[in-house]
């Protein structure tokens, strides 16, 4: 049984239906350009042997700088395919450009990225903008106009930055409330009451929206003992991209602190009466799922797979009749 | 929305970009990095010659805008620079006549009396970004989105 290749999200980014940016033709590309090939040779130069190297305060402001100069290029995103060509190349150069020890800050080199995209910066500043507004209807923010203009940013931008931008790993504070910061919680998630969350859930299915988002956040996060990924779908991107498909509904979730990744929407189990343990497996399903695991990818992407319930149904009804 | 005047043969100039992926930059626009030199101009019009008004762009720190923010994040700020063609209309003619032979009083200095057009923006973009202390910021009007040759 083979599912059909997942539709493009629709959007507009050649690059992403073009099957993603390879790592070696990127580098190949760059190291011909007289602008770019500089660049890539100080970057390797200050990734060479193990990662290990000390870099003097010069070398390493020259190091990130150069780093911050290949944001722009093709090399930004790359990635490998699992057995292509030259796999190990460009592996190498993947590795360069994710090399940790130039990485003080992921989020923020994430929203230096997006500022450089014009779609990424034009749509996170809208939603920023509605985000912070003071509204003088509605107390400190317009929060539907805030969650219309991230339900817009997350739908629109491509997940190579939207990704970037809410799944940074954080070695320190800073990065972590930067991180926690990045959906306008103040607006779009905080609330001066908690209400229960099954009630949150409930009125979450009265929308058509925010009913088919939740139905696809548990299909694509199921979790899995017996698969290597944790998640019954084997896509942990897939995953990834349904979670961000809440923000910005009623059930948006959100970093809980800035120490850990541990993650949900502002609900709590207080006051669910004889359906507390309802309650609970609902929050369970944000801060205790193997399938959830809130980073960005490695350099293999893994082509998502698109099972609707329906296509695996016809097909067993096709086998029930062959067999007749 | 670009101004033309009638008559007027001089196309009105207008970024190639609007359609752009800006994450692939070409060649000639990737940052030209001197060494110690942190703002460095990038060109992001392709086909225009390199002094005609046009859209220009420059990745700067938020901090180098010099408007007072402690921001760690990096911006393009987009400008518009680059020349306009002499005489454009009539007015532009006589002015510049009347000033050379000194029928008209010298403006003062700081004040010029523009007799030819000059490349402004037509339209601006707004810029938010996180500052240091983890708060939101929104600068209205920052950058420029399209440039013309304004009278």
């Amino acid at each position: 049984l083979k599912c059909p290749t997942r539709p493009e999200p629709r959007v507009p980014h050649a690059v992403l239906s073009a099957g993603g940016r390879d790592c070696l033709h990127a580098g190949d590309t760059c190291s011909s350009d007289d602008t770019c090939s500089p660049r890539l040779r100080t970057l390797r130069q200050c990734v060479a042997g193990d990662g290990s190297m000390k870099l003097g305060p010069g070398a390493r402001s020259q190091c990130e700088n150069a780093m911050t100069a290949l944001l722009s290029t093709p090399l930004h995103g790359c990635q490998c395919k699992r057995g292509m060509k030259r796999e190990k190349n460009c592996l190498s150069i993947y590795w360069s450009l994710h090399q940790s020890v130039l990485h003080v800050n992921r989020c923020l080199d994430a929203a230096k990225a997006c500022n450089i995209d014009e779609t990424c910066q034009k749509l996170r500043t809208e939603y920023v903008s509605a985000c912070i507004q003071p509204s003088a209807r509605s107390g400190p923010c317009n929060r539907p106009k805030c969650n219309k203009a991230l339900r817009k940013f997350f739908d629109r931008v491509p997940p190579d930055y939207t990704h970037e931008l809410l799944f940074c790993p954080c070695t320190d504070t800073a990065c972590a409330e930067r991180r926690r910061q990045t959906i306008v919680p103040s607006c779009s998630y905080e609330e001066k009451d908690k209400p229960n969350c099954l009630a949150q859930l409930r009125d979450c299915k009265q929308d058509y929206v925010c009913r088919s988002r939740w139905a696809q956040f548990q299909y694509d996060c199921e979790a899995s003992e017996h698969s290597a990924s944790g998640c019954k779908r084997e896509n942990h991107g897939s995953c990834l991209l349904a979670y961000t498909g809440l923000i910005g509904s009623t059930i948006t979730p959100n970093y809980l602190d800035n120490s850990t990744s541990n993650v949900g929407p502002w609900c709590s189990c207080a006051a669910s009466g004889n359906h507390r343990e309802q309650c609970n497996d609902f929050l369970a399903f944000f801060h205790d799922n193997i399938c959830l695991i809130l980073h960005v990818p490695t350099p293999f992407q893994v082509p998502p797979l698109w099972c609707p319930a329906a296509i695996q149904f016809s097909f067993i009804l096709i086998c029930l009749l062959l067999l007749h | 929305m670009n101004l033309s005047f009638p008559g007027q043969k001089q196309k009105p100039v207008s970024p190639s970009d609007e359609d752009r992926r800006s994450e692939f930059l070409t060649s000639e626009e990737i940052q030209r990095e001197a060494s110690g030199d942190e703002a460095v101009p990038v060109r992001t019009r392709r086909s225009a010659p390199d002094s005609q008004c046009g859209l220009r762009s420059v990745l700067l720190q938020v901090r180098d805008l010099g408007l007072g923010y402690d921001s760690d994040e990096t911006v393009l700020f987009k400008y518009c620079g680059g020349s306009c063609p002499r005489a454009r209309s009539n007015y532009d003619l006589t002015l510049s006549n009347l000033l050379l032979s000194g029928r008209l009083p010298q403006p003062a200095p700081g004040e010029p009396w523009h007799s030819v057009p000059c490349c402004r923006p037509t339209h601006y973009e707004d810029m938010a970004f996180l500052d240091n202390s983890h708060r939101w910021h929104k600068v209205e009007k920052l950058s420029a989105a399209a440039c013309s040759c304004a009278d």
